[in-house]
């Protein structure tokens, strides 16, 4: 894995980057022309038109034919197998805004979902945006002009400033209501893409995506965590101690002393409890879940999203 | 264990500060995590107590090394426990009396008598005292006794001296005199007019053993004026007269703010001149007596100023020897050189009388020179080979010779003829500009000792611009200086009974500035000197130096019977029988005499109070106290419990030191450890 890992980018390196259309075109044209050796090639295409050659062009979509005809050289142009509508709801609750091993986990997420409009409007899906925490906070509908304003919106995408201290004896954050919301503002059937960290009981998660489910759109669940969300190792970090240290949730703002020696294993042995419950309903639900941590090249996500998807396709 | 400066352990207050940061400042911000949603499981097992302070162990070194701050500050010392002398413990005293001269100004004698028989009667039935006397030196009077028969005469008897006063022996002989004894107290009383000079800068100072208490007892008042004879010279006027002037110093009194009287001139006894002197403050004034013929035999003299406060330092003590003027003849000293004979017609006694002579001619030089005890040659090339030889037979037969060069070259005959007996001979010219400058003194040699330690600053500082180069130096030969490029500028050697100077570059000044500086006076001086076998013998000495009889009194030789013994009388007419190789202490102002035994012949010699003594000014007791203790180290000034010499008392003040140094690593060492750079979460 790691000699493969090498073709992929590095989200901190990503990171520097401040245009995020930019860096969605970078992982995208990283991620075709990977997939120009890969078995995807050649898939889902039909003839549309023929247009003149440009240099530049592959030669090999010259039309001989037709220049034996007319002694002009033409190109043939494809048209994608779909025009999907494309929607990725970012999560941007307070626990969102971690990062300590690598970027924080709203930069990657925002990367990602980025990403993962380049890449769909280059397969001339039609693109749409929502952003939410405990709501959706901006919905941007898809269509085939918005994958500018898509990024805009991304790039803009904050957590609010202030814990919400209302939710401080709530265990976590309600997933229900906005994907409840973002149902309701699709009017077409589609692909969504949901992008967050899923710090919520894995019933509530797969409550909130049935309901989503059952306005028969297509999903996808990323599963964005920081690396020491997996082992809770903050070593390094100022204030943070082996033996005891105070913790402060991002949600709430509620203060929890732990030793972090005591708690790490149980503490890990609760995150793959969480995760593996989270990975079984949603693919009872088949919906494509993909578990990424912020230091994985964002290329390589994509990268196992299709595959993954592409063979449930085949088993379908 | 006890602190000597106790009042430093206030210092350990100061652990309340690491105590309040680490309470404050060391408080960390909670660490940010995403949610408590899984953190919040493992929290029934993996909660824990908040501690109040974070990082105890730094904490503790801190608040450690702040300890054993206070306790090295506070000077502890071990104390065996058999050694807790209190208050109450029995007590070993040394009792200082100051019998130097400057005690002889009013009653301070007497008032020193008095508060040492008080020191004395104040002796419980255990205490001991010892009596010291010093001046210069120290000496026990009596042993340390608590019998009060023995211990009030020997002060009863003290008189002052005519000693100069230094604290430092009586401190140190009274902190070997006082043993250190289980359950005895010690100290030391210092009885004194406190004299300013008595702490001699640059030397060691006084030290006391840890342990020793020091109480310092004044018996002045206000110094009064003082007017002093500071030094006196006998400088040779003409071939007959002597001239004796004295320099006079005077410290004031808010009384006295000036002093004018009459100096007197004594010869054997016999007032020969007075003259009136107004001294100045704090500077030196000169009173010159009329001229007076030179002696014929040794003359006692004694220069006296009236009555003043201070009368021991009134009269200056010198004998005039009758030693004749050192005879130079300047060879082909036409026209003579108004530089040579400028500085060869001063001169303290006996002094130079200059002669010219001839430098042509064998008979004549050989003429010239029968009278004469040294020869002054200006330019060698002015002489021709007879009377070159002439200069070579006076040297051998006792003569002395002065050799400078000058612009003439030497025949090839004359050359020849002084290779023979010369150091070396002097060839071609060496011009130099800039100017070559003296380096590589032999600063030891008699022929610089006008210079002191000055000598070779002032030497280089001189120009020369032209010499000639000295060939042929001879083996036994010794090079006394030479020019910077490493040519020799001045060389010495004897030949027969006499001795030759040769100077590379002039006497004039057409080739060095030597001439136009003040250098060049003692320099031509000491040549001549040296090249007349002339021993400087001084003609007065000091209270507390120490003579060679023999040559101070210029004795004759001892017979073979008796050997070389002398026999001395003091001035107040104790006598010392001296052995061949025995010094003579001078310890009172006067006139020594001495003679061999089987001669009844006396010589004399003037004997004075040491210049410092006559500085009256005065320290008070709490800075003789600082001064005397300073040097002890670590000993605290008040320190009045004995402290065993044998236990490492001041050895726990080092540990505590090396201790707190470990500690200071330790803590940066943790300190760097805990706060470890990291970045923060958002």
């Amino acid at each position: 894995m790691p000699a493969a890992q090498t073709r992929f980018i590095d989200p901190v390196a990503l990171a520097r980057v401040s245009n995020l259309s930019l860096v969605a075109k970078m992982v995208v044209q990283g991620f075709i022309s990977g997939l120009h050796r890969s078995t995807f090639l050649g898939r889902s295409i039909d003839f549309a038109e023929h247009r003149p050659y440009m240099p530049g062009d592959d030669i090999r979509r010259l039309d001989w034919r037709l220049f034996a005809r007319s002694d002009r050289f033409h190109v043939k142009e494809f048209e994608a197998d779909t025009n999907a509508n494309f929607v990725v709801a970012v999560d941007v609750s307070r626990s969102m805004d971690f990062g300590w091993r690598g970027i924080r986990k709203l930069d990657y997420a925002r990367f990602l979902a980025g990403s993962l409009a380049a890449f769909s409007r280059s397969q001339r899906d039609r693109v749409g945006l929502g952003i939410f925490d405990h709501e959706l906070r901006e919905f941007v509908p898809p269509s085939a002009r918005h994958l500018e304003t898509v990024l805009q919106h991304l790039a803009r995408a904050n957590p609010r400033p202030e814990p919400d201290t209302r939710r401080r004896n709530a265990a976590a954050s309600d997933l229900g209501p906005p994907l409840a919301q973002l149902g309701a503002a699709l009017g077409r059937r589609g692909l969504v893409a949901v992008v967050s960290d899923f710090y919520e009981p894995p019933e509530q998660v797969l409550a909130a995506f049935d309901r989503l489910r059952v306005t028969g759109h297509d999903i996808m669940a990323f599963h964005v965590l920081d690396p020491a969300e997996l082992d809770l190792d903050l070593g390094g970090v100022p204030g943070f101690e082996e033996t005891g240290t105070r913790f402060r949730d991002l949600e709430s703002g509620a203060l929890l002393d732990l030793s972090p020696t005591r708690a790490r294993e149980r503490y890990r042995e609760a995150m793959a409890e969480h995760t593996r419950a989270l990975r079984a309903g949603l693919v009872r639900r088949e919906v494509d879940y993909v578990l990424t941590d912020t230091s994985t090249p964002l290329d390589f996500a994509l990268f196992r999203y299709l595959s993954e998807r592409e063979g449930r396709r085949r088993r379908r | 264990m006890s602190f000597l400066a106790p009042l430093f352990l206030l210092g350990s207050l100061l652990v309340a500060v690491p105590i309040v940061l680490h309470l404050t400042r060391r408080r960390r911000e909670p660490v940010p995590f995403p949610s408590f949603l899984l953190l919040q499981l493992t929290s029934a097992t993996a909660r824990f107590k908040r501690r109040r302070f974070r990082n105890i162990p730094l904490l503790i070194l801190r608040c450690l090394a702040l300890l054993l701050l206070a306790a090295a500050f506070a000077e502890p010392v071990l104390r065996g426990a058999a050694l807790a002398g209190g208050e109450g413990a029995a007590l070993d005293r040394a009792v200082l009396v100051d019998r130097s001269l400057s005690m002889t100004v009013g009653n301070r004698m007497a008032a020193a008598r008095e508060a040492a028989q008080a020191e004395l009667s104040g002796l419980g039935r255990d205490d001991r005292a010892i009596v010291v006397a010093f001046d210069g030196r120290a000496a026990a009077l009596t042993e340390l006794t608590g019998d009060r028969g023995t211990l009030a005469p020997a002060v009863a008897n003290l008189t002052a001296g005519g000693g100069g006063t230094s604290y430092t022996p009586a401190l140190g002989l009274a902190g070997r005199l006082l043993p250190a004894s289980p359950g005895r107290r010690r100290e030391v009383v210092l009885i004194s007019d406190l004299q300013r000079s008595g702490f001699e800068e640059g030397r060691p100072q006084p030290s006391l053993p840890p342990g020793v208490e020091l109480r310092v007892r004044a018996v002045s008042a206000a110094p009064p004026a003082n007017a002093w004879i500071a030094d006196v010279t006998v400088v040779s006027e003409g071939r007959e007269q002597l001239v004796v002037s004295a320099d006079v110093g005077f410290a004031p009194s808010p009384a006295n703010p000036e002093w004018s009287g009459e100096i007197e001139l004594l010869l054997s006894g016999r007032s020969v001149d007075r003259t009136g002197v107004t001294a100045a403050a704090d500077r030196m004034t000169t009173a010159r007596f009329t001229p007076i013929l030179r002696p014929s035999e040794p003359l006692a003299a004694e220069v006296r100023l009236p009555e003043d406060g201070f009368p021991g330092d009134n009269s200056f003590h010198l004998v005039i020897h009758p030693e004749a003027a050192i005879r130079v003849a300047d060879l082909g000293g036409n026209p003579p050189s108004v530089y040579v004979s400028e500085a060869l017609g001063v001169g303290v006694a006996p002094g130079f009388l200059l002669d010219r002579a001839p430098a042509r001619g064998e008979g004549a030089v050989r003429g010239a020179l029968e009278a004469v005890q040294v020869a002054l040659v200006r330019d060698p090339g002015r002489l021709d080979a007879g009377a070159t030889r002439a200069l070579g037979d006076f040297v051998e037969g006792g003569g002395g010779l002065v050799m400078a060069t000058g612009p003439r070259r030497l025949s090839r005959a004359a050359s020849e003829e002084l290779a023979a007996f010369a150091p070396a001979v002097p060839e071609g010219f060496v011009d130099r500009d800039p100017a070559g400058r003296l380096g590589d003194l032999a600063a030891r040699h008699p022929l610089f000792e006008p210079f002191g330690g000055e000598g070779s600053a002032v030497l280089s500082a001189l120009a020369f611009f032209r010499y000639r180069e000295l060939a042929r130096v001879r083996p036994d030969a010794a090079v006394l200086a030479r020019f910077d490029d490493g040519k020799p500028a001045i060389v010495e050697s004897e030949w027969g009974e006499g001795r030759i100077l040769l100077f590379a570059s002039s006497l004039d000044a057409e080739w060095t500035d030597l001439p136009r500086r003040a250098a060049f006076v003692p320099l031509l001086h000491r040549m001549v000197e040296v090249a007349a076998g002339h021993e400087r013998i001084p003609i007065a000495y000091r209270v507390g130096e120490s003579v060679d009889p023999g040559a101070a009194f210029r004795l004759p030789s001892g017979s073979a019977g008796e050997g070389d013994e002398v026999l001395a009388d003091s001035p107040s007419e104790e006598r010392t029988v001296l052995g061949g190789r025995d010094a003579l202490r001078l310890t009172e102002p006067g006139f020594y005499r001495a003679r061999r035994p089987g001669t009844a012949e006396f010589r004399q010699i003037g004997v004075n109070p040491p210049l410092a003594e006559s500085d009256l000014r005065t320290l008070d007791a709490a800075e003789v106290r600082m001064a005397a203790v300073a040097s002890v180290e670590g000993e605290a000034p008040a320190a009045a419990n004995p402290v065993a010499p044998d236990l490492p008392g001041r050895a726990v003040g080092w540990l505590l030191l090396a201790g707190l140094l470990l500690l200071l690593v330790s803590e940066a060492w943790a300190a760097n450890r805990s706060a470890a750079p990291g970045r923060l979460p958002a």
